[in-house]
């Protein structure tokens, strides 16, 4: 079955009506014009790109209210948005409903780029995750004989799928503490929400005692954010220059960051400092491990440092403050 | 009177439900009170005057091969000691248990209480699994195999449980594009010498993404489908339910009976089709336990096929200590391949099993040649191979050896020689990682064995010198090339697959409250 993801990216002002129209002989569209009525040609065009819209303000609303809430990670509210997109649905085939994710997800994407809704993060996680969320819920087509079975199934699995990328961070949060042990000190960088999670378990739900060193990450300073959050979770922690990573690695008993994308083949992509970091760490022979959720395993596979897709900026990120 | 259901796996209420068949609450207990009395140890062990086993003893003779006969593959440390009655003379100064036999065993008691015990569901028989795996803890745990081998169980039988239900492929199906139900034959993901590319069914989502996730670059299309039999399985049911199939007969469901509501442990996190009754379900578990019992006591075979990919003639191989399955691996070489290679033994302190080992090498007609440990890194320049056992291997590719093995993996990856693991994979693989490094499975032996032959040894009482003698080294996965096993050879970054394969991610690591 070819992946309709691989074809050539629609642009945006596409109509999604003519992905129904029966001139595109895939064998799908076939066995979906002999098992179905015809598609309504025309008077679908006016409410389909009604869709589009509302879609767009649906994407937009949704996506930047759960970029304010620090809480759910970007690419699980998007998974959201694409579930609202299958309910909402007035497609009849699958390609058709394919076709509305992609656009929705294109949507999502471009809002992201421009509204710089990712905060000088990559947008990977983003991309891979509603990648990662389309491939699974359209792969049981091939289980049922009508759509409307079918979309039912997808929805379920949208569900599933959502509901696990929510429950993602707790569950590497449980699975992770076992690697922390007593009188540990844990060398991380930047703020990432899932090496938090982790620490703020191991610290308060597994009573166990260590001490964390922080890079301050800067241009923004996540790191002494994060830091800011450790202390008040009363974790004992010490926030050290980026330049010092070498000296804190020699201290420290094991280096933990999260990730931005997982890419082919097992490499991490996250804040700059990050594989300066790794480097030390095996100069040093420092465990080094990477807390990722499952949606961020994303189909690239970088040569090297300049060969990842860049995000052209539209303003100079923030200082961090030193006041 | 009707049977009460058993709702809870732990030990009070698994115990109350299998008084309901005392025979079998009473084997269970024969064999918990066996392993804790230590009756599958050597029965020659601990106690110790001296060490006679000293190579340096006036009282020393290596161990005759009569005792490292017999497939490989159970326990892999220290096979040095006498089986043998004529030995009796020598005390043991280690227990040593022969695991495969030990792991048949309780395979068989698992078996027993499966065939005897009246469960009616899939979820029912996990909590039953699991409040053995308990059981078992608490009077083992410190070895993972028998906690390996119930979590194996427990996969086998979610297995059966997802694949019973996409049997049946819905009607009416625009051409012939059904769910791959190619899987049911092979209801094990085990045959012995298959290579594991198909992934086993394992319900749980997580897994299947992280299957799935991993195989994305090889654009396999195989976890697809598993992924759709399972989620589509829940839809066949009701669409089955419509039409006039045959679907599974259920009892009604009440308070009395298991259902996600009232039941703890593993079973509360199961799809709710596992706690359906199906009368062909029992056969189906018996027969895959069935097959398992046959991969473990295979699995010196499957091994010994391989021999002939690793060791070539005029090679130097160098090996540690005693282990039956080395021993086989290599008098299978020999004898069957025709391979003409010598063998370098390291003498192995403290039970200088070496010795025994290079008696049976010679007797069947290997050059053997004995060494101190601490030749190993002298000796390394000439060696084409290192041979290890492994006495369990972790879910990141680290081995557990024997004490001294580490010493041999790290002079070998420092001379470039390839370090090779010879082991069954049958019940030492365990999902978890070394999160106490060199601690992680650890154990400590009697101090006794260190103790230099008498009456040297008096000096000793009421000194300040501390006498320690760990059993097991972890080796990391870094240090090891290959992985021979009877399911075929793998590299440590492929633990991860067989893994998947072998367990279920949702069943406990340790078998804990």
């Amino acid at each position: 079955k070819k992946n309709f993801t691989r074809s050539p990216s629609l642009p945006l002002k596409h109509t999604p009506s003519t992905l129904n129209h029966p001139t595109i002989l895939s064998p799908y569209m076939i066995m979906a014009s002999t098992s179905l009525p015809q598609p309504p040609p025309s008077p679908s065009r006016g409410p389909v790109g009604a869709e589009a819209e509302s879609l767009r303000s649906l994407v937009q609303s949704d996506l930047l209210s759960s970029s304010q809430q620090t809480e759910i990670a970007l690419p699980v509210a998007a998974m959201k948005v694409l579930l609202e997109v299958i309910r909402r649905s007035t497609s009849s085939t699958m390609m058709g409903l394919q076709g509305e994710l992609e656009e929705a997800k294109t949507a999502m994407l471009d809002l992201a780029k421009e509204e710089n809704i990712c905060g000088f993060r990559s947008h990977i996680p983003l991309q891979s995750g509603c990648e990662l969320f389309m491939r699974y819920v359209t792969r049981c087509y091939l289980d049922f004989p009508n759509f409307t079975q079918c979309k039912r199934e997808v929805l379920l699995r949208g569900e599933a799928f959502a509901g696990m990328s929510l429950t993602a961070r707790n569950k590497i949060a449980v699975k992770g503490c076992e690697f922390i042990r007593d009188g540990m000190t844990v060398l991380t960088h930047g703020y990432s929400r899932v090496v938090r999670s982790l620490l703020e378990t191991a610290h308060t739900v597994q009573k166990k005692n260590f001490s964390v060193i922080v890079l301050e990450g800067r241009p923004e300073g996540g790191g002494a954010r994060a830091a800011r959050q450790y202390a008040s979770a009363g974790i004992p922690v010490t926030v050290v220059l980026d330049s010092a990573m070498g000296y804190a690695c020699e201290k420290s008993d094991l280096v933990l960051v999260g990730a931005e994308g997982v890419v082919e083949n097992g490499g991490v992509v996250n804040k700059v400092g990050t594989y300066a970091l790794g480097i030390v760490a095996h100069a040093l022979g420092t465990p080094f491990y990477v807390a990722a959720e499952s949606y961020k395993f994303a189909r690239l596979y970088p040569l090297n440092q300049k060969d990842l897709p860049q995000v052209p900026q539209t303003a100079p990120p923030p200082l961090l403050d030193t006041t | 009177m009707p049977i009460q259901p058993i709702f809870s796996p732990d030990q009070s209420a698994l115990r109350q439900y299998l008084s309901q068949w005392p025979k079998t609450l009473k084997s269970l207990d024969q064999f918990l009170l066996s392993l804790r009395l230590g009756d599958y140890n050597n029965p020659f062990s601990s106690e110790a005057s001296g060490n006679v086993r000293h190579p340096r003893s006036p009282a020393f003779r290596p161990v005759d091969s009569g005792d490292l006969q017999g497939d490989g593959d159970g326990s892999d440390h220290d096979n040095d000691d006498a089986g043998d009655a004529a030995f009796s003379s020598l005390p043991r100064t280690a227990p040593r248990i022969n695991r495969n036999t030990l792991t048949l065993k309780a395979l068989e008691l698992i078996r027993t209480v499966i065939g005897t015990t009246r469960w009616s569901s899939g979820a029912e028989l996990l909590i039953i699994l699991e409040g053995l795996g308990r059981e078992f803890h608490s009077s083992y745990g410190k070895d993972p195999c028998l906690a390996n081998i119930v979590r194996r169980v427990m996969n086998l039988v979610r297995g059966e449980c997802d694949n019973v239900l996409s049997d049946n492929p819905p009607v009416g199906h625009p051409g012939n594009l059904t769910v791959n139900t190619t899987n049911l034959p092979n209801s094990t993901s085990n045959n012995a010498m298959s290579p594991p590319s198909q992934p086993s069914r394992t319900p749980s989502m997580t897994s299947l993404m992280f299957a799935q996730s991993a195989a994305m670059a090889a654009a396999s299309q195989l976890p697809d489908t598993d992924l759709m039999s399972q989620h589509a399985a829940r839809f066949r049911s009701d669409s089955l339910a419509n039409s006039d199939e045959s679907t599974p007969s259920s009892p009604p469901p009440s308070s009395s009976t298991p259902n996600p509501s009232n039941v703890s442990g593993v079973a509360a996190k199961v799809p709710p089709q596992y706690f359906e009754y199906r009368s062909d379900f029992r056969q189906l578990v018996m027969e895959a336990i069935q097959e398992v019992m046959d991969d473990l006591s295979d699995s010196s075979k499957s091994i010994n096929d391989q021999s002939h990919l690793h060791i070539h003639s005029a090679q130097t191989i160098l090996t540690y200590s005693s282990s039956k399955t080395i021993l086989s691996f290599l008098k299978n070489a020999h004898t069957k391949y025709k391979r003409r290679f010598n063998v370098i033994v390291a003498e192995g302190a403290p039970h200088f099993g070496g010795w025994g080992m290079a008696k049976a090498l010679e007797k069947a007609g290997i050059d053997a040649t004995v060494i101190n440990d601490s030749a190993i890194a002298a000796i390394m320049p000439r060696v084409d191979t290192l041979l290890l056992p492994a006495h369990a291997v972790l879910a990141n590719g680290g081995v557990i050896g024997p004490s001294g093995s580490h010493l041999c993996a790290l002079a070998a990856h420092e001379n470039r020689v390839p370090v090779v693991v010879v082991t069954s994979i049958g019940f030492k693989l365990c999902p978890s990682y070394p999160h106490y490094g060199q601690d992680t499975y650890q154990d400590l032996q009697s101090p006794s064995v260190l103790l230099p032959p008498d009456p040297e040894a008096y000096w000793l009482d009421g000194s300040k010198v501390d006498l320690v003698s760990p059993v097991h080294d972890y080796i990391g996965p870094e240090l090891v090339s290959l992985f021979v096993t009877n399911i075929g050879g793998y590299q440590p970054s492929y633990v991860y697959r067989l893994l998947v394969e072998l367990y279920c991610p949702d069943d406990p690591v340790i078998f804990e409250e």
